[in-house]
């Protein structure tokens, strides 16, 4: 079953064309490694699946969810996936 | 010594008027300050230029002007009138609050972006970011600075007494004006803000302690 769906997702900052019309389907339980040299995208990337990139054009959607949707509720769907920042944040005035 | 502690009476009622003064203007500056900081940093164009006005001019007037303006300027029109004290708190809250405005954007400004990206990627909304994760680590970081700007508020306070509000510098002139004894009063004034500031910068400084990264 098909988790992650991205269809001709693009993204620009200003005139730069980061992400040029990525699709890719990522299946449950299925492990999937993004490769590229620095600067190629692989975090933007990572962050449109989040929606903290906000995309230029195409399509997410999260176990059939449309993230992109004006409607979707991202808080929700942001509580079901987790990710880890390059340099990971712990929030230091809160204890576990 | 016997004209100071005479005179210690009218000057204690002078100091209690300095104390609510500056604790309801501080109070108010900071909901001000809060407030335009955080039209300053919100994505909408208009609310930006709102806090950037306000904070422009308070910043750009002296407090003496600002003062006259409040209290003899509103009152000169016809529809507006505001008692003494009132527009004594109303300009040391505007005043104070357009500082507190800059300490509140530096201080939320200076929180790591990651906090606010790690806190929006775990599902909070932008408010409940701001309220749980951002404000509390800038209010530590803002704390000295903000010690700062409340001792400048409170000796701004004996300005107050240009427009005959009853507070110490008003008290202490006058007592002078009875006794003639302009050296030991005003000596005896300076002691007491002294006095006031420096419990004021023990506070602060046990905040910071009380506050410190654990």
């Amino acid at each position: 079953m098909t988790l992650i769906q991205v269809k001709n997702l693009k993204k620009n900052f200003g005139k730069l064309e980061v992400l040029k019309d990525i699709s890719v389907d990522i299946k449950e339980s299925e492990v999937v490694c993004v490769i590229g040299a620095s600067g190629s995208g692989k975090s933007t990337f990572l962050r449109c699946l989040n929606r903290l990139e906000d995309i230029t054009a195409g399509e997410v959607r999260i176990d059939g969810q449309n993230i992109t949707a004006k409607d979707a509720n991202i808080n929700k769907i942001r509580q079901e996936v987790g990710m880890v920042f390059q340099q990971f944040n712990l929030f230091p005035h809160k204890t576990v | 010594m016997d004209v100071i502690i005479d005179a210690l009476p009218y000057l204690w009622e002078g100091l209690q008027v300095t104390i609510y003064i500056f604790f309801v203007a501080i109070l108010l500056g900071f909901i001000i300050g809060l407030i335009m900081a955080l039209f300053r940093l919100s994505p909408w164009k208009i609310l930006n230029w709102i806090a950037k006005i306000f904070i422009d001019a308070i910043r750009g007037t002296p407090i003496l002007v600002q003062l006259f303006f409040f209290y003899f300027g509103l009152n000169s029109l016809e529809f507006i009138s505001l008692d003494r004290s009132t527009a004594g708190i109303i300009t040391v809250a505007i005043n104070a609050g357009a500082y507190f405005a800059e300490i509140i954007r530096a201080g939320i400004q200076s929180i790591d972006k990651g906090q606010t990206e790690a806190a929006r990627s775990l599902g909070l909304t932008s408010t409940q970011t701001m309220r749980h994760i951002i404000l509390p680590q800038a209010l530590r970081r803002m704390l000295p600075t903000f010690t700062n700007q409340a001792i400048i508020s409170l000796k701004d306070t004996s300005l107050l007494s240009v427009i005959g509000i009853a507070d110490l510098t008003q008290k202490g002139q006058v007592v002078i004006a009875a006794t003639y004894k302009a050296f030991h009063i005003w000596l005896a004034v300076g002691v007491m803000y002294f006095i006031l500031i420096y419990l004021l910068s023990l506070l602060s400084s046990y905040l910071e302690r009380r506050f410190e990264l654990r």
